[in-house]
């Protein structure tokens, strides 16, 4: 569970200011879901690792990926059994199923499938990144310098800050009823979900008790007052920055110009055929590598970001 | 300056007021120790000053309060926050950022303030609490003294002329609390901030403080000089049931019996001034030698070469040699993080050993689970509230026996006999979280001890516990032990320890430092030692015994 | 104007023109037809705009300490129960809060609750779908009250969300991952996580059906102390006669 949060590492990457980041994933999220073509979802992949490798996080990384490979053995199978749409068929299974009727495995369905996985490859690898290597409490900055409203914003920190400590109360609480005599881990799921429900209890009415202390020394410091709020801190926006989170963006929006005039596609059903690229082709598919691994460099060519 | 006139409380849906007819009158400037048994209204009190009370709480309120020049009924508590700083007991749940720095800012971010400005009195917190290291680390990796001082920082960045704290330091270790009470004699003394200090260890603040003031059933029943309560209002004090440092106790003794002394000392300096001089004058008193017991109970708990080392690799115990015996009550003691309750977790294996083993009357606890253990070994933890979850308090009870499988018989017997002996038969239909602090200790303890289990551990039961409750837990325990029970009493408060148990283990880095007889143990051991012994010290040239810990000891070789 | 019907116009206006932009196909607005893009757009809008109007309904600190707190705990009850695969607590919870304290704090927790919890469970397109299927029943199940629903009720209305979340989830996963995007293939999109959506609609009965009356009270007891005051200066505390 460790190693699905924020590692805190010394990088270029872990100094990039959140903005970029977070411009980069909407990029790759928009060009994932636009493109069609095997071709452009395998580079589009790849393009993730530079960044991935450059923030020392492989290890983490690949607990993701391994997640991610076993919703992608689920795409595969199920584009494999509702298509039925190719003309190359390599299995035809005997019977009639409800809701499949005949199925029919096609090399289109399986291909598309496998194309798909590319798809859910690059988009968890680049929110592999952001987990890892944005911290929480950057991401409330950001949420604040985005405008997003300041109350949700605050409900949210406040609840990652209380994490730590519930999860401390959890522990004890477990302990005084182990202590108790409760066997959490013995008898049917009835009675295992049954033993750990006192825990549930406790907890929730000490947090309880919590919430209206947290209310009170809220109260105590003029919070909700009217008075116009202010912010000490804030993500400061250094020229390089705005360089950084334009070049972010970029890649997304030529996702959006290559979706909606059609390239990147490419034609599974009813038969494949090769790939062949138009020239223009190709210079898309080159500029969108490029700009996707050119934040790497603007995040070495960045000193250290500072996010006061 | 505050100004209380005629202040009457009622919370909502009460028919009891909180605070009835209370008027006070603190000067700027002023040092106010405020305490009380619990539910008296101190922390009532305290929440009129900011305003929380009526703006926060509802209720019914009349009379009229005033600080520093504002109706607190009128004003609200935004406006209020820039003239009384409030610091709450728990510093978990005061705290609502991520880091240090932001946490400062809140309130002044909340007033709207320029960054500019907000720079310039973070900077001025920081420093003045001396923490200004730790403005970029997370909340969650300070310990709870630090956490406690960023709070103080975060109410003080507001500049209040008033600074308010209810019980900051009972959630802390004696180091943490030693720490933020003298930050706040420092903010009185040299920022001239008016203080009111509600607190449960009078022996630490006494001496800075100018003023004690005694809520009770939520009307003002003392209120004067320190000094001059102390040595002519000794009376109306303890009758109130408030606990007075063993140094106060001791001299207010001498005081009967000795004519020459005529004033009470509030520090041990000042003690022993006033000691050399009347010893002086007499002849140096027998040296009678401290009783010592030792029993020769069975032993009931084992540990033969013991190591623990957590998950993380931090190694919490090592090579733990111990025998406890029946009848023994025995205190574990050390500082922060040196492995005491790592040790007592073993006991009952909450923890397993990761070397060496662990026999809990006979029984190995690798081969036993924690259940079946439950029976032999009863384990309350410092917050009674972590105990209690069920709808009443016959269903918290019976709860422990219902998970360890008794008879529906056994259970209504043993359950019965539990509520009557803690006093609960009346309670017993009653939500166990509603009532009050003693009856949830005495809840939580029967809960455990209705197993019938022949060893109680207790992790810090004192901490942040009023005098006469602690007094009724140590009588509790005491009659536990007599009938060849074991204690195991993991605790940071010396005077309980000096005056209560029987043998102290003393813990360092995980490994056992000294283990004896409470006089050996705890004399000349400076941290561990008792305000008693400290006192005593220096006077081992006129005869006096270097191992004297309590109050009765030192009258019986003083008289 | 009021964001909330900014939002609203904004959401009816893309959901619309995607239905429409077969009609003028082929052209640049075919791009809408992209449900797998379509759908996180208009679910990222939804959220937002629950944002928004918390922003201005919630009155105050107690609102935002409760509500915060609610969800951090309906996030780390996760915790104990990782040793039983696909129970959580979670949805209970926010079931039994958004009943209690009314659709927008029954919103925020469930969307808390996902953000939070993912922060150290792992962040992905996915956090946007639950958020949305748990503030959804929290708000539904504010509504829910109305109809006083009984155990039973409860019980049934954990089982169709248990269900519901599910086809939430699988939304995004169907309108991405799979082709054809016909209701037969969504259907089979959602077998595929039939055990796991199974597993949490009985465990959703579970825990409402031993636990949520209790739940509930234990809330009612808060929310009771916690409103002491609702209305303005004057009212809040009445001055002895």
């Amino acid at each position: 569970m460790r190693s699905f949060r924020y590692q805190d590492r010394n990088t270029p990457v872990h100094r990039l200011n959140p903005f970029p980041k977070l411009g980069w994933i909407i990029s790759i999220l928009i060009l994932a879901l636009v493109l069609d073509s095997p071709l452009f979802l395998l580079l589009l992949f790849l393009a993730t690792l530079p960044l991935v490798r450059a923030s020392r996080v492989g290890a983490e990384w690949r607990a993701f990926m391994k997640l991610a490979l076993y919703l992608s053995g689920a795409i595969i199978l199920i584009n494999a059994l509702v298509s039925s749409h190719g003309t190359h068929v390599l299995v035809e299974l005997p019977g009639h199923l409800p809701l499949l009727g005949a199925p029919v495995i096609t090399l289109e369905a399986i291909l598309y499938g496998v194309a798909m996985s590319l798809r859910l490859l690059a988009i968890i690898s680049a929110f592999a990144l952001l987990t890892l290597t944005v911290n929480p409490d950057d991401m409330m900055l950001a949420m604040i310098k985005m405008k997003l409203p300041y109350k949700s914003v605050l409900v949210t920190s406040l609840s990652t800050r209380f994490m730590p400590t519930l999860l401390d109360d959890v522990d004890r609480i477990t302990d005084v009823q182990r202590a108790r005599g409760l066997e959490m881990d013995k008898g049917k799921l009835r009675q295992r979900i049954k033993s750990r429900a006192s825990i549930v209890t406790a907890l929730l009415t000490n947090s309880l008790d919590r919430a209206v202390q947290v209310a009170e020394a809220m109260e105590s410091r003029a919070f909700g007052t009217g008075r116009k709020r202010t912010f000490y801190r804030d993500i400061s926006f250094s020229p390089s920055d705005t360089a950084a989170l334009a070049v972010s963006l970029l890649p997304g929006a030529l996702g959006i110009f290559m979706g909606t005039h059609g390239y990147g596609q490419y034609q599974y059903y009813p038969s494949l055929s090769w790939i062949n690229l138009t020239p223009g082709e190709w210079w898309l598919l080159g500029l969108m590598v490029l700009l996707l691994v050119a934040l790497l460099p603007l995040a070495h060519l960045k000193q250290r970001v500072d996010l006061d | 300056m505050i100004k209380i006139a005629d202040l009457t409380f009622y919370y909502s849906d009460t028919t009891q007021p909180a605070l009835k007819d209370v008027n006070l009158r603190v000067r700027d400037g002023e040092f106010v120790l405020l305490t009380g048994p619990s539910g008296g209204g101190k922390s009532s009190l305290c929440r009129c000053l900011n305003g929380l009370i009526p703006h926060f709480y509802g209720g019914k309120i009349s009379g009229r309060v005033s600080v520093a020049g504002l109706d607190t009924l009128k004003s609200s508590t935004g406006e209020l926050a820039e003239k009384v700083g409030f610091v709450f007991q728990d510093p978990e749940n005061q705290l609502v950022s991520m880091d240090v720095e932001r946490e400062v800012a809140f309130g002044l971010e909340n007033l709207g303030f320029t960054r500019h400005l907000i720079a310039k009195r973070l900077e001025e917190s920081l420093d003045t609490l001396g923490i200004a290291g730790l403005r970029h680390r997370p909340l969650s990796e300070l310990s709870g003294g630090e956490k406690q001082k960023v709070a103080i920082a975060s109410v003080l960045a507001l500049h209040p002329s008033v600074l308010i704290l209810d019980e900051p330091t009972s959630e802390l270790d004696p180091k943490g609390a030693e720490e933020v009470l003298s930050i706040v004699t420092q903010l009185n003394h040299e920022l001239g901030l008016t203080v009111l200090l509600v607190e449960h260890r009078l022996d630490r603040v006494l001496q800075y403080a100018d003023r004690l003031i005694v809520i009770d059933k939520g009307a003002i029943s003392l209120d004067g000089g320190v000094n001059d309560i102390l040595t002519n209002r000794y009376r109306e004090l303890s009758d109130l049931g408030i606990g007075v440092p063993p140094l106060i106790r001791l001299f207010q003794e001498l005081k009967k019996r000795d004519a020459t002394i005529d004033r009470v000392p509030l520090t041990v300096k000042d003690g022993r001034a006033l000691l050399k001089k009347t010893l002086k004058d007499r002849s140096p008193p027998a040296d009678s030698a401290v009783a010592q017991q030792k029993t020769d109970g069975k032993a009931l708990i084992e540990v033969k070469n013991l190591w623990y080392a957590y998950p993380n690799g931090l190694t919490a115990l090592k090579n733990v040699n111990l025998e406890l015996r029946a009848g023994e009550f025995v205190a574990v003691m050390g500082r922060n993080a040196s492995g005491k309750t790592t040790l007592v977790k073993h006991f009952n294996r909450l923890l397993v050993p990761t070397k060496g083993r662990i026999m809990v009357d006979g029984t190995d606890t690798r081969e036993a689970t924690i259940a079946q253990l439950a029976r032999k070994v009863g384990f309350v933890f410092q917050n009674p509230n972590d105990h209690l979850f069920a709808d009443t308090v016959y269903d918290e009870i019976t709860f422990t026996l219902k998970a360890l499988g008794f008879s529906n018989d056994e259970i209504e017997r043993r359950t019965g006999q539990v509520l009557e002996e803690f006093h609960l038969t009346g309670l017993k239909e009653h939500y166990p979280r509603s009532l009050s602090g003693g009856e949830k200790q005495r809840v939580a303890l029967a809960s455990v001890l209705v197993a019938g289990p022949r060893i109680l551990i207790l992790d810090e039961p004192t901490r942040g516990m009023e005098y006469h409750l602690k007094s009724e837990l140590m009588r509790f325990l005491k009659d536990y032990c007599a009938q060849g029970n074991t204690v195991v009493l993991v605790s940071h408060d010396v005077e309980i320890v000096a005056e209560h148990a029987e043998r102290v283990i003393l813990l360092s880095e995980g490994r056992v430092v000294v283990d004896g007889e409470k006089h050996d143990v705890l004399s000349q051991a400076l941290l561990f030692s008792p305000q008693i012994n400290r006192l005593l010290q220096p006077f081992a040239r006129y005869g006096v015994s270097s191992k004297i810990l309590t109050v009765s000891e030192a009258l019986d070789v003083l008289s | 104007m009021k964001p909330r019907y900014v939002f609203l116009a904004v959401i009816s206006g893309l959901a619309v023109a995607s239905f429409l932009a077969p009609v003028v196909s082929p052209s640049p607005l075919g791009i809408l037809q992209n449900w797998g893009l379509m759908s996180i757009v208009l679910v990222a809008l939804t959220i937002v705009a629950f944002f928004f109007e918390f922003e201005t309904k919630a009155t105050g600190s107690k609102e935002i300490a409760l509500i915060g707190i609610l969800g951090t705990v309906s996030a780390v009850v996760r915790i104990p129960f990782a040793a039983i695969p696909s129970v959580q607590p979670c949805t209970y919870l926010i079931i039994c809060s958004g009943y209690v304290f009314g659709p927008l704090a029954g919103f925020m927790v469930g969307a808390i609750t996902a953000l939070v919890s993912n922060f150290f469970l792992g962040q992905g397109p996915w956090t946007i779908y639950q958020m949305f299927a748990w503030g959804l029943s929290g708000v539904s199940a504010s509504y829910l009250r109305r109809l006083n629903p009984g155990r039973r009720g409860l019980i049934f209305f954990g089982v169709v969300w248990g269900y519901l979340f599910g086809i939430v989830m699988n939304l995004w996963f169907w309108a991405a991952f799979v082709y054809p995007l016909t209701p037969r293939t969504f259907l089979v999109s959602l077998l595929n996580s039939l055990w796991f959506d199974t597993a949490h609609a009985v465990a959703n009965a579970i825990f409402l059906g031993l636990w949520g009356n209790k739940t509930i009270s234990i809330l009612e007891r808060f929310r009771k102390r916690f409103q002491w005051q609702t209305s303005g200066p004057e009212k809040r505390a009445a001055a002895l006669p």
